[in-house]
Protein backbone atom coordinates (compact mmCIF):
# COMPACT_ATOMS: atom_id res chain seq x y z
CA UNK A 1 0.00 0.00 0.00
CA UNK A 2 3.16 2.37 0.67
CA UNK A 3 3.28 2.92 -3.53
CA UNK A 4 -0.59 3.31 -3.72
CA UNK A 5 -0.15 6.27 -0.94
CA UNK A 6 2.33 8.06 -2.71
CA UNK A 7 0.42 8.00 -5.73
CA UNK A 8 -2.63 9.46 -3.58
CA UNK A 9 -0.43 12.10 -2.21
CA UNK A 10 1.30 12.78 -5.27
CA UNK A 11 -1.51 13.07 -7.77
CA UNK A 12 -4.40 13.98 -5.45
CA UNK A 13 -6.50 13.08 -7.57
CA UNK A 14 -8.37 10.77 -5.75
CA UNK A 15 -12.46 11.29 -5.21
CA UNK A 16 -14.00 9.60 -2.36
CA UNK A 17 -17.36 7.68 -2.30
CA UNK A 18 -20.63 9.17 -2.75
CA UNK A 19 -22.85 10.04 0.10
CA UNK A 20 -26.24 9.49 0.84
CA UNK A 21 -28.42 12.09 1.93
CA UNK A 22 -27.47 12.17 5.22
CA UNK A 23 -29.43 9.56 7.69
CA UNK A 24 -29.92 9.53 11.50
CA UNK A 25 -28.00 6.32 12.41
CA UNK A 26 -29.79 5.25 15.44
CA UNK A 27 -27.96 3.29 18.33
CA UNK A 28 -27.16 -0.46 17.18
CA UNK A 29 -28.46 -3.11 19.83
CA UNK A 30 -27.44 -5.65 17.30
CA UNK A 31 -24.92 -8.28 18.56
CA UNK A 32 -23.12 -7.49 15.26
CA UNK A 33 -22.46 -4.31 16.58
CA UNK A 34 -19.36 -5.09 18.74
CA UNK A 35 -17.55 -7.11 16.59
CA UNK A 36 -14.79 -6.38 14.73
CA UNK A 37 -15.79 -5.36 10.86
CA UNK A 38 -13.49 -7.40 9.43
CA UNK A 39 -12.74 -10.12 10.69
CA UNK A 40 -14.32 -12.49 7.95
CA UNK A 41 -14.45 -11.66 4.36
CA UNK A 42 -16.78 -9.22 3.62
CA UNK A 43 -16.29 -9.48 -0.33
CA UNK A 44 -19.00 -11.89 -0.81
CA UNK A 45 -21.01 -9.58 -3.06
CA UNK A 46 -18.08 -9.29 -5.37
CA UNK A 47 -16.76 -6.28 -7.76
CA UNK A 48 -18.26 -3.73 -10.17
CA UNK A 49 -17.50 -0.62 -12.56
CA UNK A 50 -19.73 1.50 -14.26
CA UNK A 51 -20.69 4.75 -16.20
CA UNK A 52 -16.94 5.03 -18.42
CA UNK A 53 -16.03 8.21 -19.16
CA UNK A 54 -12.89 9.13 -20.94
CA UNK A 55 -10.85 10.17 -18.03
CA UNK A 56 -12.39 7.44 -15.29
CA UNK A 57 -15.72 4.78 -14.49
CA UNK A 58 -16.98 4.19 -10.73
CA UNK A 59 -15.86 1.48 -9.44
CA UNK A 60 -18.12 0.00 -6.76
CA UNK A 61 -18.15 -2.90 -3.88
CA UNK A 62 -20.67 -3.67 -0.87
CA UNK A 63 -19.30 -5.33 2.55
CA UNK A 64 -21.40 -7.93 3.71
CA UNK A 65 -19.68 -10.41 5.57
CA UNK A 66 -23.52 -12.29 6.06
CA UNK A 67 -24.94 -11.21 3.21
CA UNK A 68 -28.18 -12.79 3.42
CA UNK A 69 -28.82 -10.99 6.97
CA UNK A 70 -32.37 -10.57 7.81
CA UNK A 71 -31.41 -6.72 8.60
CA UNK A 72 -30.43 -5.92 5.32
CA UNK A 73 -26.71 -4.98 7.16
CA UNK A 74 -25.07 -7.66 5.22
CA UNK A 75 -23.47 -8.56 8.81
CA UNK A 76 -21.83 -5.52 9.19
CA UNK A 77 -21.68 -3.69 12.17
CA UNK A 78 -22.75 0.08 13.12
CA UNK A 79 -19.53 1.34 12.71
CA UNK A 80 -17.62 3.09 9.81
CA UNK A 81 -15.36 1.39 8.09
CA UNK A 82 -12.07 2.28 5.65
CA UNK A 83 -12.03 0.39 2.25
CA UNK A 84 -9.25 0.94 0.05
CA UNK A 85 -9.23 0.72 -3.82
CA UNK A 86 -6.31 0.47 -6.17
CA UNK A 87 -6.56 0.70 -9.91
CA UNK A 88 -4.14 -0.41 -11.95
CA UNK A 89 -2.96 -1.30 -15.23
CA UNK A 90 -2.63 -4.64 -15.42
CA UNK A 91 -4.22 -7.81 -13.85
CA UNK A 92 -1.21 -8.23 -11.59
CA UNK A 93 -1.73 -4.97 -10.16
CA UNK A 94 1.91 -4.32 -10.95
CA UNK A 95 1.44 -0.67 -11.97
CA UNK A 96 -0.99 0.96 -9.86
CA UNK A 97 -2.18 4.08 -11.31
CA UNK A 98 -4.94 5.23 -8.89
CA UNK A 99 -5.16 4.76 -5.18
CA UNK A 100 -7.18 5.94 -2.24
CA UNK A 101 -9.53 4.99 0.92
CA UNK A 102 -12.99 5.52 1.44
CA UNK A 103 -15.08 5.58 4.42
CA UNK A 104 -18.57 3.96 4.29
CA UNK A 105 -20.91 3.20 6.75
CA UNK A 106 -24.46 2.02 7.82
CA UNK A 107 -25.88 4.68 6.20
CA UNK A 108 -24.49 3.58 2.88
CA UNK A 109 -25.41 0.11 3.68
CA UNK A 110 -21.22 -0.12 3.56
CA UNK A 111 -21.44 0.29 -0.10
CA UNK A 112 -18.56 1.64 -1.80
CA UNK A 113 -18.56 4.31 -4.87
CA UNK A 114 -15.74 5.46 -6.32
CA UNK A 115 -15.74 8.08 -8.93
CA UNK A 116 -11.98 7.16 -9.96
CA UNK A 117 -10.65 9.87 -12.61
CA UNK A 118 -7.57 10.82 -14.07
CA UNK A 119 -7.15 7.45 -16.58
CA UNK A 120 -6.00 7.63 -19.79
CA UNK A 121 -9.20 7.59 -22.50
CA UNK A 122 -10.01 3.77 -24.42
CA UNK A 123 -8.12 2.15 -22.05
CA UNK A 124 -8.39 -1.70 -19.99
CA UNK A 125 -7.61 -1.08 -16.13
CA UNK A 126 -8.07 -3.35 -13.48
CA UNK A 127 -9.09 -2.55 -10.02
CA UNK A 128 -10.00 -4.11 -6.58
CA UNK A 129 -10.92 -3.05 -2.61
CA UNK A 130 -9.01 -4.32 0.37
CA UNK A 131 -10.53 -3.98 4.12
CA UNK A 132 -8.79 -4.69 6.93
CA UNK A 133 -7.14 -7.76 5.86
CA UNK A 134 -9.17 -8.83 3.27
CA UNK A 135 -8.62 -8.55 -0.34
CA UNK A 136 -11.76 -8.31 -2.82
CA UNK A 137 -11.72 -10.02 -6.34
CA UNK A 138 -10.43 -7.81 -9.17
CA UNK A 139 -12.49 -6.46 -11.92
CA UNK A 140 -11.68 -5.25 -14.91
CA UNK A 141 -13.10 -1.51 -16.54
CA UNK A 142 -12.45 0.27 -19.61
CA UNK A 143 -12.40 3.52 -20.27
CA UNK A 144 -14.71 5.70 -23.04
CA UNK A 145 -12.35 6.76 -25.72
CA UNK A 146 -11.33 10.33 -26.64
CA UNK A 147 -14.69 11.78 -27.51
CA UNK A 148 -13.38 13.16 -30.93
CA UNK A 149 -11.91 9.49 -31.88
CA UNK A 150 -13.52 6.91 -33.92
CA UNK A 151 -12.73 3.56 -32.41
CA UNK A 152 -12.63 1.04 -34.94
CA UNK A 153 -14.96 -1.16 -32.51
CA UNK A 154 -17.09 -1.83 -30.11
CA UNK A 155 -17.74 -5.16 -28.16
CA UNK A 156 -21.21 -4.62 -25.97
CA UNK A 157 -23.95 -6.79 -24.86
CA UNK A 158 -26.71 -6.54 -23.03
CA UNK A 159 -29.39 -8.22 -20.88
CA UNK A 160 -32.22 -8.07 -18.57
CA UNK A 161 -34.77 -10.39 -16.18
CA UNK A 162 -32.67 -12.00 -13.98
CA UNK A 163 -35.22 -13.95 -11.95
CA UNK A 164 -32.96 -15.54 -9.02
CA UNK A 165 -35.80 -18.64 -8.36
CA UNK A 166 -36.26 -19.43 -11.78
CA UNK A 167 -33.01 -20.73 -13.00
CA UNK A 168 -28.66 -20.75 -13.21
CA UNK A 169 -26.97 -17.72 -13.95
CA UNK A 170 -25.53 -19.20 -16.74
CA UNK A 171 -26.02 -16.51 -19.71
CA UNK A 172 -24.70 -13.40 -17.07
CA UNK A 173 -21.28 -16.59 -16.93
CA UNK A 174 -21.10 -16.85 -20.85
CA UNK A 175 -21.31 -13.14 -21.20
CA UNK A 176 -18.59 -12.98 -18.49
CA UNK A 177 -16.36 -14.87 -21.16
CA UNK A 178 -16.84 -12.73 -23.75
CA UNK A 179 -15.08 -9.78 -21.69
CA UNK A 180 -17.19 -7.15 -23.77
CA UNK A 181 -16.11 -3.66 -23.42
CA UNK A 182 -19.65 -2.99 -22.09
CA UNK A 183 -22.44 -4.07 -20.52
CA UNK A 184 -26.02 -2.47 -20.67
CA UNK A 185 -28.25 -3.82 -18.08
CA UNK A 186 -31.93 -3.09 -19.27
CA UNK A 187 -33.90 -3.87 -15.97
CA UNK A 188 -35.59 -6.06 -14.12
CA UNK A 189 -31.97 -6.91 -12.40
CA UNK A 190 -33.87 -8.36 -9.45
CA UNK A 191 -37.02 -9.20 -8.48
CA UNK A 192 -39.37 -8.29 -5.76
CA UNK A 193 -41.53 -11.36 -4.75
CA UNK A 194 -41.48 -13.82 -1.96
CA UNK A 195 -40.09 -17.39 -2.26
CA UNK A 196 -42.16 -19.62 -4.99
CA UNK A 197 -44.99 -16.77 -5.31
CA UNK A 198 -43.76 -16.70 -9.32
CA UNK A 199 -42.98 -20.04 -10.44
CA UNK A 200 -42.46 -21.33 -13.51
CA UNK A 201 -43.28 -25.04 -15.14
CA UNK A 202 -41.29 -28.29 -13.58
CA UNK A 203 -40.92 -25.58 -10.34
CA UNK A 204 -38.31 -22.86 -9.57
CA UNK A 205 -34.69 -24.03 -8.65
CA UNK A 206 -33.90 -22.10 -6.15
CA UNK A 207 -35.62 -19.28 -3.58
CA UNK A 208 -36.08 -16.08 -2.65
CA UNK A 209 -34.98 -15.50 0.77
CA UNK A 210 -37.57 -13.32 2.84
CA UNK A 211 -40.87 -12.26 2.15
CA UNK A 212 -41.70 -9.55 -0.97
CA UNK A 213 -39.31 -6.53 -0.22
CA UNK A 214 -40.71 -3.45 0.98
CA UNK A 215 -38.59 -2.25 3.03
CA UNK A 216 -35.06 -0.96 2.80
CA UNK A 217 -33.66 -4.02 4.73
CA UNK A 218 -35.72 -6.62 2.41
CA UNK A 219 -34.42 -4.45 -0.75
CA UNK A 220 -30.47 -4.52 0.63
CA UNK A 221 -31.17 -8.20 1.15
CA UNK A 222 -32.53 -9.10 -1.86
CA UNK A 223 -30.34 -7.36 -4.17
CA UNK A 224 -26.98 -9.07 -1.66
CA UNK A 225 -28.72 -12.56 -2.42
CA UNK A 226 -28.44 -11.85 -6.29
CA UNK A 227 -25.16 -10.49 -6.25
CA UNK A 228 -23.76 -13.53 -4.66
CA UNK A 229 -24.25 -15.34 -7.81
CA UNK A 230 -20.77 -16.42 -8.77
CA UNK A 231 -22.35 -15.99 -13.00
CA UNK A 232 -23.29 -12.59 -11.87
CA UNK A 233 -20.40 -11.73 -9.82
CA UNK A 234 -18.45 -12.43 -13.15
CA UNK A 235 -20.13 -10.42 -15.35
CA UNK A 236 -19.98 -7.34 -13.52
CA UNK A 237 -16.01 -7.88 -12.52
CA UNK A 238 -15.80 -8.58 -16.74
CA UNK A 239 -16.99 -4.98 -17.86
CA UNK A 240 -18.33 -1.57 -17.24
CA UNK A 241 -21.91 -1.54 -16.75
CA UNK A 242 -24.81 1.02 -17.34
CA UNK A 243 -27.70 0.22 -15.40
CA UNK A 244 -31.01 1.13 -15.68
CA UNK A 245 -34.07 0.03 -13.60
CA UNK A 246 -37.83 -1.35 -14.71
CA UNK A 247 -40.43 -2.37 -12.45
CA UNK A 248 -39.56 -5.38 -10.49
CA UNK A 249 -36.24 -3.32 -8.85
CA UNK A 250 -39.71 -1.61 -7.31
CA UNK A 251 -42.59 -3.48 -7.77
CA UNK A 252 -44.56 -5.12 -11.13
CA UNK A 253 -45.70 -3.13 -13.14
CA UNK A 254 -45.08 0.26 -11.08
CA UNK A 255 -45.73 3.73 -12.97
CA UNK A 256 -45.06 6.81 -11.21
CA UNK A 257 -46.78 6.98 -8.18
CA UNK A 258 -48.62 4.30 -8.37
CA UNK A 259 -48.40 0.68 -7.31
CA UNK A 260 -49.44 -2.47 -8.92
CA UNK A 261 -51.97 -2.80 -6.63
CA UNK A 262 -52.70 0.80 -5.40
CA UNK A 263 -55.09 0.16 -3.22
CA UNK A 264 -53.67 -2.18 -1.27
CA UNK A 265 -50.29 0.46 -1.03
CA UNK A 266 -50.95 3.57 0.54
CA UNK A 267 -47.28 3.56 1.51
CA UNK A 268 -46.13 3.17 -1.95
CA UNK A 269 -43.65 6.00 -2.00
CA UNK A 270 -41.52 5.12 0.99
CA UNK A 271 -41.62 1.67 -0.65
CA UNK A 272 -40.32 3.63 -4.24
CA UNK A 273 -37.79 5.45 -1.62
CA UNK A 274 -36.43 2.46 -0.05
CA UNK A 275 -35.98 0.45 -3.19
CA UNK A 276 -34.22 3.58 -5.10
CA UNK A 277 -31.80 3.76 -1.95
CA UNK A 278 -31.00 0.24 -1.69
CA UNK A 279 -30.60 -0.07 -5.66
CA UNK A 280 -28.01 3.29 -6.10
CA UNK A 281 -25.95 0.97 -3.23
CA UNK A 282 -25.90 -2.28 -4.94
CA UNK A 283 -24.58 -0.56 -8.90
CA UNK A 284 -21.75 1.38 -9.79
CA UNK A 285 -23.77 4.43 -10.15
CA UNK A 286 -22.54 7.81 -10.17
CA UNK A 287 -23.08 10.52 -7.11
CA UNK A 288 -25.91 12.36 -9.76
CA UNK A 289 -27.79 9.12 -8.72
CA UNK A 290 -28.16 9.07 -5.53
CA UNK A 291 -31.76 9.39 -4.45
CA UNK A 292 -33.40 11.98 -2.98
CA UNK A 293 -36.22 10.28 -0.77
CA UNK A 294 -38.19 8.54 -3.40
CA UNK A 295 -36.87 9.76 -6.69
CA UNK A 296 -33.61 9.19 -8.09
CA UNK A 297 -31.93 10.53 -11.41
CA UNK A 298 -31.38 7.38 -13.64
CA UNK A 299 -31.60 8.98 -17.27
CA UNK A 300 -28.24 10.03 -19.12
CA UNK A 301 -26.21 9.47 -21.95
CA UNK A 302 -22.62 8.06 -22.76
CA UNK A 303 -20.12 9.03 -25.58
CA UNK A 304 -17.97 5.98 -26.98
CA UNK A 305 -15.93 8.60 -29.16
CA UNK A 306 -17.69 9.56 -32.43
CA UNK A 307 -18.85 5.91 -33.06
CA UNK A 308 -21.91 5.79 -30.49
CA UNK A 309 -23.87 7.53 -28.07
CA UNK A 310 -25.60 5.47 -25.61
CA UNK A 311 -28.89 7.14 -24.05
CA UNK A 312 -30.20 5.11 -21.27
CA UNK A 313 -33.97 5.70 -20.41
CA UNK A 314 -36.44 5.93 -17.71
CA UNK A 315 -39.62 4.26 -18.40
CA UNK A 316 -41.07 4.35 -14.76
CA UNK A 317 -40.72 7.18 -13.06
CA UNK A 318 -42.25 9.85 -15.23
CA UNK A 319 -44.85 7.80 -17.04
CA UNK A 320 -48.51 8.07 -16.58
CA UNK A 321 -50.49 5.57 -15.63
CA UNK A 322 -51.20 2.20 -17.76
CA UNK A 323 -54.34 2.81 -19.23
CA UNK A 324 -57.56 0.80 -19.00
CA UNK A 325 -56.06 -0.83 -16.38
CA UNK A 326 -53.47 -2.53 -17.78
CA UNK A 327 -53.43 -5.63 -19.21
CA UNK A 328 -53.82 -6.77 -23.40
CA UNK A 329 -56.56 -4.25 -24.67
CA UNK A 330 -58.03 -2.56 -27.35
CA UNK A 331 -57.72 0.99 -25.82
CA UNK A 332 -57.96 4.49 -28.06
CA UNK A 333 -57.44 6.37 -24.60
CA UNK A 334 -54.48 5.31 -24.85
CA UNK A 335 -53.58 7.26 -27.98
CA UNK A 336 -54.28 10.47 -25.63
CA UNK A 337 -51.83 12.98 -27.21
CA UNK A 338 -50.75 14.26 -23.73
CA UNK A 339 -49.93 10.97 -22.51
CA UNK A 340 -46.45 10.09 -22.45
CA UNK A 341 -43.95 6.64 -21.14
CA UNK A 342 -41.02 8.99 -20.43
CA UNK A 343 -42.60 12.05 -19.24
CA UNK A 344 -42.56 15.24 -21.30
CA UNK A 345 -39.27 16.73 -19.94
CA UNK A 346 -37.10 13.33 -20.76
CA UNK A 347 -38.65 13.35 -24.21
CA UNK A 348 -37.37 16.87 -24.40
CA UNK A 349 -34.14 16.02 -22.95
CA UNK A 350 -33.97 12.81 -25.48
CA UNK A 351 -34.98 14.97 -28.28
CA UNK A 352 -31.92 18.02 -27.72
CA UNK A 353 -29.54 15.04 -27.38
CA UNK A 354 -30.17 13.64 -30.44
CA UNK A 355 -30.34 16.76 -31.77
CA UNK A 356 -26.29 17.35 -30.54
CA UNK A 357 -25.24 14.16 -31.63
CA UNK A 358 -22.72 13.80 -33.86
CA UNK A 359 -21.94 9.68 -33.61
CA UNK A 360 -22.62 7.43 -36.07
CA UNK A 361 -25.19 5.09 -33.74
CA UNK A 362 -27.42 6.54 -31.49
CA UNK A 363 -28.56 4.15 -29.22
CA UNK A 364 -31.45 3.93 -26.88
CA UNK A 365 -30.58 1.42 -23.52
CA UNK A 366 -34.58 1.14 -22.40
CA UNK A 367 -36.98 -1.28 -20.54
CA UNK A 368 -39.88 -2.11 -22.94
CA UNK A 369 -40.98 -3.36 -26.24
CA UNK A 370 -41.03 -0.01 -28.37
CA UNK A 371 -42.35 -1.50 -31.55
CA UNK A 372 -46.17 -2.22 -32.07
CA UNK A 373 -47.41 -5.59 -31.22
CA UNK A 374 -50.85 -5.94 -32.45
CA UNK A 375 -51.93 -9.61 -30.31
CA UNK A 376 -55.20 -10.16 -32.91
CA UNK A 377 -55.34 -10.64 -36.56
CA UNK A 378 -58.50 -8.69 -36.26
CA UNK A 379 -59.13 -4.99 -37.25
CA UNK A 380 -59.06 -3.64 -33.67
CA UNK A 381 -55.63 -2.75 -31.87
CA UNK A 382 -55.26 -5.02 -28.82
CA UNK A 383 -52.06 -4.64 -27.61
CA UNK A 384 -50.04 -4.31 -24.32
CA UNK A 385 -50.61 -1.50 -22.55
CA UNK A 386 -47.31 -1.06 -20.40
CA UNK A 387 -45.00 -0.81 -23.11
CA UNK A 388 -44.63 2.02 -25.76
CA UNK A 389 -48.12 0.43 -27.90
CA UNK A 390 -49.45 1.94 -24.32
CA UNK A 391 -48.46 5.50 -25.09
CA UNK A 392 -48.01 5.38 -28.72
CA UNK A 393 -48.19 9.68 -29.27
CA UNK A 394 -45.09 9.00 -27.23
CA UNK A 395 -43.54 7.38 -29.39
CA UNK A 396 -44.55 8.49 -32.31
CA UNK A 397 -42.28 12.30 -30.53
CA UNK A 398 -39.92 10.12 -29.65
CA UNK A 399 -39.33 8.83 -33.73
CA UNK A 400 -40.18 12.33 -34.70
CA UNK A 401 -37.30 13.54 -32.50
CA UNK A 402 -34.95 11.49 -34.55
CA UNK A 403 -36.04 11.63 -37.61
CA UNK A 404 -36.27 15.67 -37.12
CA UNK A 405 -32.45 15.76 -35.87
CA UNK A 406 -31.28 13.89 -38.95
CA UNK A 407 -30.23 11.05 -36.65
CA UNK A 408 -27.82 8.99 -38.50
CA UNK A 409 -28.50 5.32 -37.27
CA UNK A 410 -31.08 5.16 -34.87
CA UNK A 411 -30.97 1.84 -32.90
CA UNK A 412 -33.01 0.93 -29.94
CA UNK A 413 -32.71 -1.56 -27.53
CA UNK A 414 -35.18 -3.75 -24.83
CA UNK A 415 -35.56 -6.24 -22.22
CA UNK A 416 -38.56 -7.07 -20.37
CA UNK A 417 -40.13 -9.33 -22.43
CA UNK A 418 -38.06 -12.84 -21.49
CA UNK A 419 -37.73 -13.47 -25.53
CA UNK A 420 -35.33 -12.51 -28.34
CA UNK A 421 -37.00 -10.62 -30.78
CA UNK A 422 -36.19 -8.10 -33.84
CA UNK A 423 -38.54 -5.53 -35.15
CA UNK A 424 -38.24 -2.88 -37.55
CA UNK A 425 -39.47 0.84 -36.25
CA UNK A 426 -41.81 1.16 -39.69
CA UNK A 427 -43.32 4.48 -40.72
CA UNK A 428 -46.95 3.00 -40.60
CA UNK A 429 -46.78 -0.16 -38.43
CA UNK A 430 -48.99 -2.04 -40.64
CA UNK A 431 -47.77 -1.00 -43.81
CA UNK A 432 -44.63 -3.51 -43.94
CA UNK A 433 -43.68 -1.94 -47.31
CA UNK A 434 -43.38 1.69 -45.39
CA UNK A 435 -40.21 3.34 -45.16
CA UNK A 436 -38.24 1.80 -42.26
CA UNK A 437 -37.06 4.36 -39.81
CA UNK A 438 -34.95 2.23 -37.50
CA UNK A 439 -34.60 -0.82 -36.18
CA UNK A 440 -34.90 -2.29 -32.59
CA UNK A 441 -33.25 -5.36 -30.98
CA UNK A 442 -34.72 -7.02 -27.87
CA UNK A 443 -33.15 -9.37 -25.62
CA UNK A 444 -34.37 -12.15 -23.61
CA UNK A 445 -34.34 -13.10 -20.40
CA UNK A 446 -31.33 -14.00 -18.45
CA UNK A 447 -33.41 -16.37 -16.41
CA UNK A 448 -36.66 -15.19 -16.12
CA UNK A 449 -39.83 -17.97 -17.25
CA UNK A 450 -37.49 -20.59 -17.23
CA UNK A 451 -36.40 -22.96 -19.66
CA UNK A 452 -37.59 -21.83 -22.76
CA UNK A 453 -38.03 -23.35 -26.51
CA UNK A 454 -37.25 -22.21 -29.97
CA UNK A 455 -39.16 -22.17 -33.32
CA UNK A 456 -37.49 -23.02 -36.23
CA UNK A 457 -38.19 -20.08 -38.42
CA UNK A 458 -37.50 -17.26 -35.73
CA UNK A 459 -40.95 -16.06 -36.13
CA UNK A 460 -43.51 -15.19 -33.80
CA UNK A 461 -47.15 -15.84 -34.51
CA UNK A 462 -47.82 -12.08 -34.30
CA UNK A 463 -45.65 -11.41 -36.87
CA UNK A 464 -48.51 -12.14 -39.46
CA UNK A 465 -50.28 -9.05 -38.61
CA UNK A 466 -47.28 -6.93 -37.30
CA UNK A 467 -45.14 -6.57 -40.60
CA UNK A 468 -42.05 -4.75 -38.12
CA UNK A 469 -41.15 -8.06 -36.62
CA UNK A 470 -38.20 -10.06 -37.77
CA UNK A 471 -37.38 -12.35 -35.52
CA UNK A 472 -38.51 -14.17 -32.51
CA UNK A 473 -37.19 -16.65 -29.80
CA UNK A 474 -38.38 -18.49 -26.80
CA UNK A 475 -34.78 -18.92 -25.48
CA UNK A 476 -32.94 -17.65 -22.67
CA UNK A 477 -29.98 -15.04 -22.93
CA UNK A 478 -28.80 -12.21 -24.17
CA UNK A 479 -27.31 -9.92 -26.82
CA UNK A 480 -23.60 -9.54 -27.87
CA UNK A 481 -22.88 -7.00 -30.29
CA UNK A 482 -20.08 -4.90 -32.57
CA UNK A 483 -20.43 -2.14 -33.86
CA UNK A 484 -18.05 -0.71 -35.50
CA UNK A 485 -18.12 2.60 -38.23
CA UNK A 486 -19.65 0.90 -40.97
CA UNK A 487 -22.56 -1.19 -39.05
CA UNK A 488 -23.95 -2.65 -35.73
CA UNK A 489 -24.36 -6.19 -35.52
CA UNK A 490 -26.51 -7.85 -32.99
CA UNK A 491 -25.99 -11.91 -31.94
CA UNK A 492 -28.54 -13.34 -30.38
CA UNK A 493 -26.79 -16.06 -27.62
CA UNK B 1 -28.69 -25.41 -16.45
CA UNK B 2 -25.03 -24.62 -14.36
CA UNK B 3 -22.66 -24.65 -17.15
CA UNK B 4 -24.74 -24.34 -20.10
CA UNK B 5 -23.05 -23.34 -23.22
CA UNK B 6 -23.84 -20.00 -25.45
CA UNK B 7 -24.31 -20.13 -29.21
CA UNK B 8 -25.48 -17.75 -31.19
CA UNK B 9 -29.64 -18.64 -32.59
CA UNK B 10 -29.29 -15.53 -35.31
CA UNK B 11 -27.40 -12.52 -35.62
CA UNK B 12 -28.55 -9.33 -37.71
CA UNK B 13 -26.66 -6.67 -39.43
CA UNK B 14 -27.88 -2.94 -39.55
CA UNK B 15 -25.28 -1.19 -42.20
CA UNK B 16 -24.12 2.26 -41.78
CA UNK B 17 -26.59 4.82 -43.23
CA UNK B 18 -29.13 2.42 -43.93
CA UNK B 19 -32.75 1.75 -42.64
CA UNK B 20 -33.45 -2.15 -41.67
CA UNK B 21 -32.19 -4.83 -40.64
CA UNK B 22 -30.73 -8.20 -42.53
CA UNK B 23 -30.33 -11.50 -41.29
CA UNK B 24 -26.67 -12.95 -41.45
CA UNK B 25 -26.51 -15.71 -39.25
CA UNK B 26 -29.57 -18.81 -38.82
CA UNK B 27 -29.19 -21.44 -36.39
CA UNK B 28 -32.74 -23.17 -34.72
CA UNK B 29 -32.06 -25.34 -32.07
CA UNK B 30 -31.93 -28.85 -32.79
CA UNK B 31 -34.61 -30.79 -32.98
CA UNK B 32 -33.50 -33.53 -30.85
CA UNK B 33 -32.02 -30.82 -28.18
CA UNK B 34 -35.43 -28.97 -27.91
CA UNK B 35 -37.38 -32.17 -27.43
CA UNK B 36 -35.01 -31.94 -24.26
CA UNK B 37 -36.38 -28.87 -23.25
CA UNK B 38 -39.07 -29.03 -20.23
CA UNK B 39 -40.90 -26.76 -22.87
CA UNK B 40 -40.84 -28.51 -26.28
CA UNK B 41 -41.64 -26.19 -29.15
CA UNK B 42 -45.46 -24.86 -29.07
CA UNK B 43 -48.81 -24.58 -30.73
CA UNK B 44 -49.32 -20.71 -32.26
CA UNK B 45 -51.83 -20.69 -29.93
CA UNK B 46 -49.71 -21.60 -26.82
CA UNK B 47 -46.89 -19.63 -27.94
CA UNK B 48 -48.89 -16.80 -27.70
CA UNK B 49 -50.40 -17.64 -24.80
CA UNK B 50 -47.09 -17.49 -23.18
CA UNK B 51 -46.28 -14.68 -24.26
CA UNK B 52 -49.15 -12.55 -22.79
CA UNK B 53 -48.54 -14.54 -19.47
CA UNK B 54 -44.64 -13.83 -19.63
CA UNK B 55 -45.88 -9.83 -19.61
CA UNK B 56 -48.76 -9.64 -17.82
CA UNK B 57 -48.24 -12.28 -15.35
CA UNK B 58 -44.99 -10.97 -14.10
Amino acid sequence: METSRRILLKTGLVTGGAALAATPVLLDQRPSAAAPPTRTDPFTLGVASGDPLPDGFVIWTRLAPDPLADDGAGGMPSRHQQVGWQVATDARFTDVVRAGSVRTGPELGHAVHVEVGGLLPGREYFYRFRAGRHLSPSGRSVTAPDPRSMPASLSMAFASCSQFEHGWFSAYGRLAEERPDLVLHLGDYQYEYKADSYTIPGGNVRDHRGPETVSLAGYRQRLAQYKTDPDLQAAHAAAPWLVVFDDHEVDNNWADEIAENAASQPGFMDRRAAAFRAYYENMPLRRTSVPAGPDLQLYRSVQWGQLASFHMLDTRQYRDDQACGDGYDDCPPAAAPERSLPGTTQEAWLAERFAASTQTWDVLGQQVFFGRRDSTATPDNTVSMDPWDGYPASRDRVVRSWVDAGVRNPVVLTGDVHAHWGSDVLTDWTDGSSPVLGSEFVCSSITSGGDGYDKADGTHPWAAQNPNLTFWTNLRGYVSTTITPTSFTADYR
Amino acid sequence: MPGEQAFTRASFVVDDGVRGMRQVADNPLPTARADRSLRAPRSDAAIIADTIEAETGH
